[in-house]
């Protein structure tokens, strides 16, 4: 195939994403019932089993999907949001998310038993959604460095021992990792830093 | 930053500080906003970029969640609640409906009873079952307060924890050859269970099960859950009702299992 046929191609199928994105956005915000189902039933069984896999049960997953449509739906209300990936990868990443963050508040849960307070659902709702925000722009911010960076910091944070970083890298020393990853991590962090978004999400 | 403070800052997330440089490094936090600032956004990182764990807002300017909670409280955020809520009933209607469907074709008699076993009776697949009753953090650890705690398990347990399954075998079959504990036997077997190596595994749990193990009984309930992962409801139902009919290690969820296939 020709590369401008190809260029011609990819371009037509991006636009198709955009368009079924807008389409179940658009139908979030509206309400609309029918599209809602379909979204359900296009969705919901891929959820599910990641939720069963990960130390959740039916209900869970009942309720992580529909927090996250929520998400979706008022972030879409309130910013007008725009997904570049598939309406199904970005909703499989919130309910992700939102499962991930409901296992880490139990932890915490367990281990600061006597602070305990009640917080409001809307509030621990919008907390949900702005700390998804952060993540988005620290992921935006990790896709705007080197293909070398980025790998070597996912593997940073990933937590993976020094010494197993030096057996997946081209690099010879445990001391020559820490000194890349030092020089990357400062090209995240400058990046995020020089992003007025993250004035409003960093912490005081 | 220097690249000192950074290891320091990254000691201290991995919890890898001694008692001493913790308190000096939490004093210098309250005197150097700097650091602090470089910690914090270090800290944020790793907790969002790590599958493992979440990054939590705490003391950040609170004017943007304050505008969505209004936001989620806002009747017309209700409204688009209740429309999910609603899509949610559907889709579990619909998926009755196809079930009716598919029986009208028999006899008045026989869709009773089918009707009778598909209302009266939640019955549940096969992966929901094993996921609803498997708890895999709740395997015994190999973690003592004892001096001769061996240091190759606890590691296989940290990649087993870690999903690391691949490894985590490697080494629990290593040790099975010298170690024959109940506890070994039981994480290779689930580390194969993860891995699909379902013959392995049902051989492993076998191996215990006529072992004279004081647990060796355990490898029943865990085979019984092996075959509802590998969806072998059949074999799955003569294990629990052997657990049930010997009163077994975990009879009684043996009973509802089978009351729920």
């Amino acid at each position: 195939m020709l590369p401008a046929q190809k260029y011609k191609n990819f371009i037509f199928a991006y636009q198709i994403v955009k368009m079924d994105s807008s389409l179940y956005l658009n139908a979030l915000v509206e309400g609309n019932s029918r599209i809602i189902s379909k979204i359900y039933s296009t969705n919901f069984t891929q959820v599910k089993r990641f939720i069963l896999q990960n130390r959740g049960a039916v209900e869970d997953a009942e309720d992580v999907f529909q927090k996250a449509l929520l998400q979706i739906a008022v972030r879409h209300k309130k910013e007008g949001i725009e997904i570049n990936s598939s309406f199904d990868a970005y909703l499989f990443t919130v309910c992700k998310n939102l499962w991930r963050r409901e296992l880490n508040s139990k932890k915490n849960r367990v281990t600061n038993q006597e602070v305990i307070e009640l917080v409001s659902e809307a509030k621990e709702n919008a907390s949900a959604l702005v700390e998804q925000k952060r993540h988005e722009l620290f992921l935006e911010k990790l896709n705007l460095i080197s293909d070398n960076c980025k790998k070597i910091l996912s593997l940073f944070f990933a937590k993976v021992p020094y010494a197993e970083i030096v057996e997946s890298t081209e690099y010879n020393s445990e001391t020559v990792v820490r000194q890349r990853v030092f020089k990357c991590k400062k090209k995240l962090t400058d990046l995020i830093k020089g992003d007025k978004r993250y004035l409003t999400l960093q912490e005081l | 930053m220097n690249l000192e403070d950074d290891i320091l800052i990254e000691r201290f997330l991995r919890n890898e500080l001694s008692e001493e440089e913790k308190l000096s490094f939490l004093k210098r936090l309250e005197d150097d906003l700097n650091f602090k600032e470089h910690y914090l956004l270090e800290k944020q990182l790793f907790e969002s970029l790590n599958e493992e764990s979440w990054s939590f807002i705490d003391n950040v300017d609170d004017t943007e969640v304050k505008q969505y909670e209004e936001l989620y409280n806002s009747a017309e955020v209700n409204a688009i609640r209740e429309a999910i809520k609603g899509a949610a009933k559907t889709k579990t209607t619909n998926n009755r409906s196809k079930v009716i469907a598919l029986v009208s074709g028999f006899a008045a008699a026989i869709i009773f009873i089918l009707a009778s076993n598909i209302f009266l009776k939640e019955t549940v697949d096969a992966e929901t079952l094993y996921a609803n009753h498997i708890q895999l953090e709740k395997l015994p650890s190999f973690v003592t307060r004892s001096e001769t705690e061996n240091s190759k398990l606890i590691d296989a347990e940290k990649l087993f924890k870690a999903k690391r399954y691949e490894d985590a075998l490697a080494i629990f079959s290593i040790e099975l050859e010298e170690n024959k504990k109940s506890a070994v036997f039981i994480y290779k077997a689930f580390s194969e269970i993860e891995l699909k190596k379902f013959d392995e595994a049902k051989s492993t749990l076998k191996t215990l099960i006529n072992s004279d193990l004081i647990d060796a009984e355990k490898g029943q309930w865990y085979l019984g859950l092996l075959y509802l992962k590998s969806n072998n409801k059949k074999e799955a139902k003569k294990v629990f009702k052997k657990i049930m009919k010997e009163k077994l290690y975990k009879a009684k969820e043996a009973e509802e299992i089978l009351d729920k296939m």
